[in-house]
Protein backbone atom coordinates (compact mmCIF):
# COMPACT_ATOMS: atom_id res chain seq x y z
CA UNK A 1 0.00 0.00 0.00
CA UNK A 2 1.30 3.22 -0.73
CA UNK A 3 1.67 5.92 1.58
CA UNK A 4 -0.89 8.13 0.00
CA UNK A 5 -3.57 5.15 0.35
CA UNK A 6 -2.60 4.94 3.54
CA UNK A 7 -3.18 8.64 4.41
CA UNK A 8 -6.67 8.34 2.83
CA UNK A 9 -7.61 5.28 4.88
CA UNK A 10 -6.20 6.88 7.92
CA UNK A 11 -8.11 10.26 6.83
CA UNK A 12 -11.56 7.37 6.59
CA UNK A 13 -10.97 5.85 9.76
CA UNK A 14 -10.61 9.10 11.59
CA UNK A 15 -13.89 10.46 9.89
CA UNK A 16 -15.41 7.11 10.56
CA UNK A 17 -14.57 7.24 14.27
CA UNK A 18 -15.73 10.37 14.64
CA UNK A 19 -19.19 9.65 12.55
CA UNK A 20 -19.58 6.79 15.63
CA UNK A 21 -18.86 9.55 18.41
CA UNK A 22 -21.79 11.83 17.15
CA UNK A 23 -23.79 9.02 16.73
CA UNK A 24 -23.36 8.45 20.15
CA UNK A 25 -23.27 11.62 22.03
CA UNK A 26 -26.31 13.16 19.72
CA UNK A 27 -29.28 11.69 20.81
CA UNK A 28 -32.57 12.96 20.50
CA UNK A 29 -34.00 14.37 23.42
CA UNK A 30 -38.01 14.29 24.72
CA UNK A 31 -39.35 17.58 25.31
CA UNK A 32 -41.04 17.66 28.97
CA UNK A 33 -44.92 16.57 28.75
CA UNK A 34 -46.23 19.42 30.83
CA UNK A 35 -44.83 21.71 27.99
CA UNK A 36 -45.99 19.81 25.65
CA UNK A 37 -49.44 19.54 26.95
CA UNK A 38 -49.94 23.24 27.31
CA UNK A 39 -48.50 24.35 24.14
CA UNK A 40 -51.20 22.42 22.42
CA UNK A 41 -53.93 23.61 24.93
CA UNK A 42 -53.09 27.25 24.15
CA UNK A 43 -52.26 26.41 20.18
CA UNK A 44 -56.16 25.26 20.47
CA UNK A 45 -57.38 28.28 22.05
CA UNK A 46 -56.00 30.09 19.78
CA UNK A 47 -57.08 28.37 16.57
CA UNK A 48 -60.71 29.33 15.63
CA UNK A 49 -62.46 26.07 14.85
CA UNK A 50 -63.39 25.83 11.03
CA UNK A 51 -67.19 26.99 11.61
CA UNK A 52 -65.79 30.06 13.37
CA UNK A 53 -64.13 31.61 10.10
CA UNK A 54 -66.91 30.48 7.93
CA UNK A 55 -69.59 32.48 9.74
CA UNK A 56 -67.15 35.22 10.04
CA UNK A 57 -66.92 35.58 6.33
CA UNK A 58 -70.94 34.88 6.04
CA UNK A 59 -71.33 37.54 8.80
CA UNK A 60 -68.97 40.34 6.87
CA UNK A 61 -70.85 39.49 3.63
CA UNK A 62 -74.01 39.84 5.42
CA UNK A 63 -72.55 43.55 7.23
CA UNK A 64 -71.64 44.34 3.35
CA UNK A 65 -74.76 44.17 1.43
CA UNK A 66 -76.76 46.02 5.07
CA UNK A 67 -74.27 48.66 4.94
CA UNK A 68 -74.69 49.26 0.57
CA UNK A 69 -78.71 48.64 1.15
CA UNK A 70 -78.55 51.54 3.90
CA UNK A 71 -76.47 53.82 1.91
CA UNK A 72 -78.84 53.59 -1.28
CA UNK A 73 -81.79 53.93 1.02
CA UNK A 74 -80.31 56.95 2.54
CA UNK A 75 -78.77 58.40 -1.24
CA UNK A 76 -83.00 57.84 -2.50
CA UNK A 77 -84.52 59.56 0.43
CA UNK A 78 -82.03 62.46 0.17
CA UNK A 79 -82.47 62.82 -2.99
CA UNK A 80 -86.63 62.89 -3.01
CA UNK A 81 -86.47 65.73 -0.28
CA UNK A 82 -84.35 67.27 -2.19
CA UNK A 83 -86.81 66.89 -5.68
CA UNK A 84 -89.96 67.86 -3.24
CA UNK A 85 -88.19 70.65 -2.35
CA UNK A 86 -87.29 72.21 -5.05
CA UNK A 87 -90.41 71.38 -6.78
CA UNK A 88 -92.56 72.97 -3.70
CA UNK A 89 -90.23 75.95 -3.94
CA UNK A 90 -90.91 76.37 -7.81
CA UNK A 91 -95.21 75.93 -7.16
CA UNK A 92 -94.61 79.15 -4.26
CA UNK A 93 -92.43 81.06 -6.45
CA UNK A 94 -95.72 80.38 -9.35
CA UNK A 95 -98.32 81.31 -7.10
CA UNK A 96 -96.87 84.63 -6.19
CA UNK B 1 -57.48 12.59 11.10
CA UNK B 2 -54.74 9.76 11.06
CA UNK B 3 -56.15 8.60 8.07
CA UNK B 4 -55.76 11.63 6.23
CA UNK B 5 -53.31 12.45 4.02
CA UNK B 6 -50.99 15.39 5.06
CA UNK B 7 -51.79 17.38 2.39
CA UNK B 8 -55.93 16.89 3.30
CA UNK B 9 -55.14 17.74 7.44
CA UNK B 10 -53.01 21.19 6.19
CA UNK B 11 -55.90 22.23 4.38
CA UNK B 12 -58.46 21.26 6.97
CA UNK B 13 -55.79 23.35 9.21
CA UNK B 14 -55.19 25.88 6.48
CA UNK B 15 -59.30 26.82 6.96
CA UNK B 16 -58.94 27.14 10.89
CA UNK B 17 -59.73 23.64 11.91
CA UNK B 18 -58.46 22.96 15.40
CA UNK B 19 -58.40 19.08 15.38
CA UNK B 20 -56.18 19.52 12.07
CA UNK B 21 -53.74 21.88 13.20
CA UNK B 22 -53.65 19.91 16.66
CA UNK B 23 -52.37 16.39 14.65
CA UNK B 24 -49.71 18.47 12.94
CA UNK B 25 -48.51 19.77 16.20
CA UNK B 26 -47.99 16.25 17.62
CA UNK B 27 -46.45 15.21 14.31
CA UNK B 28 -43.92 17.47 14.74
CA UNK B 29 -43.16 19.21 18.00
CA UNK B 30 -40.81 16.58 19.23
CA UNK B 31 -38.67 16.87 15.97
CA UNK B 32 -38.78 20.97 15.96
CA UNK B 33 -38.18 20.79 20.07
CA UNK B 34 -35.12 18.09 19.43
CA UNK B 35 -33.89 20.48 16.84
CA UNK B 36 -34.27 23.95 19.02
CA UNK B 37 -32.60 22.21 21.83
CA UNK B 38 -29.48 21.13 19.99
CA UNK B 39 -29.38 24.66 18.48
CA UNK B 40 -29.82 26.73 21.70
CA UNK B 41 -28.31 24.49 24.09
CA UNK B 42 -31.20 24.79 27.20
CA UNK B 43 -34.33 23.66 27.64
CA UNK B 44 -35.45 27.04 28.58
CA UNK B 45 -34.60 28.62 25.30
CA UNK B 46 -35.75 25.38 23.38
CA UNK B 47 -39.26 25.31 24.98
CA UNK B 48 -39.83 29.35 24.53
CA UNK B 49 -38.77 29.08 20.66
CA UNK B 50 -40.69 25.79 20.09
CA UNK B 51 -43.85 27.51 21.24
CA UNK B 52 -43.29 30.77 18.99
CA UNK B 53 -42.36 28.14 16.19
CA UNK B 54 -45.85 26.56 16.42
CA UNK B 55 -47.94 29.86 16.87
CA UNK B 56 -46.12 31.69 14.21
CA UNK B 57 -46.85 28.32 11.90
CA UNK B 58 -50.31 28.80 12.87
CA UNK B 59 -50.89 32.05 12.14
CA UNK B 60 -49.16 31.69 8.64
CA UNK B 61 -50.29 28.49 7.79
CA UNK B 62 -52.61 29.61 4.88
CA UNK B 63 -49.43 31.54 3.56
CA UNK B 64 -47.68 27.70 3.14
CA UNK B 65 -48.48 26.06 -0.36
CA UNK B 66 -46.91 23.02 -1.31
CA UNK B 67 -44.42 23.53 -3.71
CA UNK B 68 -42.59 19.99 -3.32
CA UNK B 69 -40.84 21.50 -0.23
CA UNK B 70 -43.04 19.59 2.81
CA UNK B 71 -44.46 20.67 5.49
CA UNK B 72 -41.64 19.52 8.17
CA UNK B 73 -39.09 22.18 5.56
CA UNK B 74 -41.74 24.83 6.31
CA UNK B 75 -41.63 24.19 10.06
CA UNK B 76 -37.85 23.98 10.03
CA UNK B 77 -37.25 26.89 8.48
CA UNK B 78 -39.70 29.11 10.60
CA UNK B 79 -37.08 27.40 13.43
CA UNK B 80 -34.11 28.20 11.82
CA UNK B 81 -34.80 32.19 11.58
CA UNK B 82 -36.45 32.24 15.19
CA UNK B 83 -33.36 30.42 16.68
CA UNK B 84 -31.23 33.09 14.12
CA UNK B 85 -33.03 36.09 15.65
CA UNK B 86 -32.18 34.20 19.30
CA UNK B 87 -28.71 34.06 18.75
CA UNK B 88 -28.44 37.67 17.27
CA UNK B 89 -30.27 38.51 20.41
CA UNK B 90 -28.09 36.66 22.55
CA UNK B 91 -24.71 38.30 21.46
CA UNK B 92 -26.51 41.43 22.20
CA UNK B 93 -27.52 40.15 25.61
CA UNK B 94 -25.43 38.84 28.50
CA UNK B 95 -23.15 35.65 27.46
CA UNK B 96 -25.05 32.46 28.90
CA UNK B 97 -22.88 29.14 28.99
CA UNK B 98 -23.68 26.99 25.82
CA UNK B 99 -23.16 23.47 27.17
CA UNK B 100 -25.76 23.97 29.91
CA UNK B 101 -26.20 20.36 31.31
CA UNK B 102 -29.73 19.57 30.44
CA UNK B 103 -32.33 18.15 32.63
CA UNK B 104 -33.88 16.16 29.78
CA UNK B 105 -34.89 12.64 29.29
CA UNK B 106 -33.70 11.15 26.44
CA UNK B 107 -35.27 9.24 23.91
CA UNK B 108 -34.11 5.14 23.77
CA UNK B 109 -30.65 4.96 25.10
CA UNK B 110 -29.04 7.85 26.67
CA UNK B 111 -25.37 9.03 26.12
CA UNK B 112 -22.71 8.00 28.44
CA UNK B 113 -23.42 9.35 32.06
CA UNK B 114 -19.53 9.14 33.40
CA UNK B 115 -17.40 11.99 33.98
CA UNK B 116 -15.18 11.49 31.19
CA UNK B 117 -18.17 11.14 28.71
CA UNK B 118 -20.30 14.36 30.02
CA UNK B 119 -16.69 15.94 30.03
CA UNK B 120 -16.11 14.73 26.17
CA UNK B 121 -20.16 15.33 25.10
CA UNK B 122 -19.86 19.00 26.16
CA UNK B 123 -16.82 19.25 24.50
CA UNK B 124 -18.22 18.28 21.54
CA UNK B 125 -21.68 19.84 21.81
CA UNK B 126 -19.37 23.38 22.03
CA UNK B 127 -16.91 22.60 19.01
CA UNK B 128 -20.65 21.83 17.18
CA UNK B 129 -22.10 25.58 18.22
CA UNK B 130 -18.91 27.23 17.71
CA UNK B 131 -19.64 25.65 13.90
CA UNK B 132 -21.48 28.01 10.99
CA UNK B 133 -25.41 27.78 11.72
CA UNK B 134 -26.02 25.66 8.30
CA UNK B 135 -23.15 23.19 9.17
CA UNK B 136 -25.02 22.68 12.87
CA UNK B 137 -28.03 22.57 10.68
CA UNK B 138 -26.95 19.20 8.88
CA UNK B 139 -25.48 18.14 11.98
CA UNK B 140 -28.74 18.06 13.72
CA UNK B 141 -31.04 16.77 10.53
CA UNK B 142 -28.38 13.81 9.90
CA UNK B 143 -27.36 12.63 13.48
CA UNK B 144 -30.81 13.41 15.17
CA UNK B 145 -33.83 13.29 12.82
CA UNK B 146 -32.00 10.59 10.70
CA UNK B 147 -32.42 12.22 7.78
CA UNK B 148 -31.25 11.07 4.37
CA UNK B 149 -28.92 13.97 1.88
CA UNK B 150 -31.48 14.67 -0.16
CA UNK B 151 -34.58 15.55 2.99
CA UNK B 152 -31.80 17.71 4.19
CA UNK B 153 -31.12 19.24 0.54
CA UNK B 154 -35.59 20.25 1.02
CA UNK B 155 -35.09 21.99 3.91
CA UNK B 156 -31.46 23.69 3.71
CA UNK B 157 -32.67 24.61 0.05
CA UNK B 158 -29.63 23.02 -1.11
CA UNK B 159 -28.81 19.62 -3.97
CA UNK B 160 -28.38 16.33 -2.44
CA UNK B 161 -24.85 17.30 -3.88
CA UNK B 162 -23.82 20.37 -2.45
CA UNK B 163 -25.24 18.56 1.15
CA UNK B 164 -22.91 15.54 1.05
CA UNK B 165 -20.27 18.09 0.23
CA UNK B 166 -20.93 20.48 2.72
CA UNK B 167 -21.35 16.58 5.18
CA UNK B 168 -17.71 16.41 3.98
CA UNK B 169 -15.98 19.47 4.99
CA UNK B 170 -18.17 19.79 8.33
CA UNK B 171 -16.54 16.28 9.54
CA UNK B 172 -12.71 17.52 8.14
CA UNK B 173 -13.38 20.55 10.10
CA UNK B 174 -15.01 19.22 13.47
CA UNK B 175 -11.56 16.45 13.07
CA UNK B 176 -9.09 19.31 12.76
CA UNK B 177 -10.74 20.81 16.06
CA UNK B 178 -10.70 18.13 18.03
CA UNK B 179 -7.80 16.72 16.88
CA UNK B 180 -5.74 13.92 19.12
CA UNK B 181 -8.37 14.13 21.67
CA UNK B 182 -10.52 11.58 19.48
CA UNK B 183 -9.30 8.57 20.40
CA UNK B 184 -11.10 4.86 19.72
CA UNK B 185 -12.10 3.32 23.46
Amino acid sequence: MSSKEQLVNTSKDHLGLLETKLNGLLKPVIPRPEFVNSLRQRIQITTQPAWVSRFNNIQFILILVAGVLSGVIVVTMLARLLVNNLVSGKKSTGLM
Amino acid sequence: MPDLDESEILAKASQGDRDAFGFLYERYVERIFNYVYYRTGNVHDAEDITARVFYRALHHIHNYHDRGVPFSAWLYRIAHNLVANWHRDRSRKQEIPLTEVPTIKYKGDAPEQSVVHIEERENLLQLIQELTPDRQNLLILKFIEHMSNAEIGQIMGRSEGAVKSLYHRTLHSLREEIGDELTEE
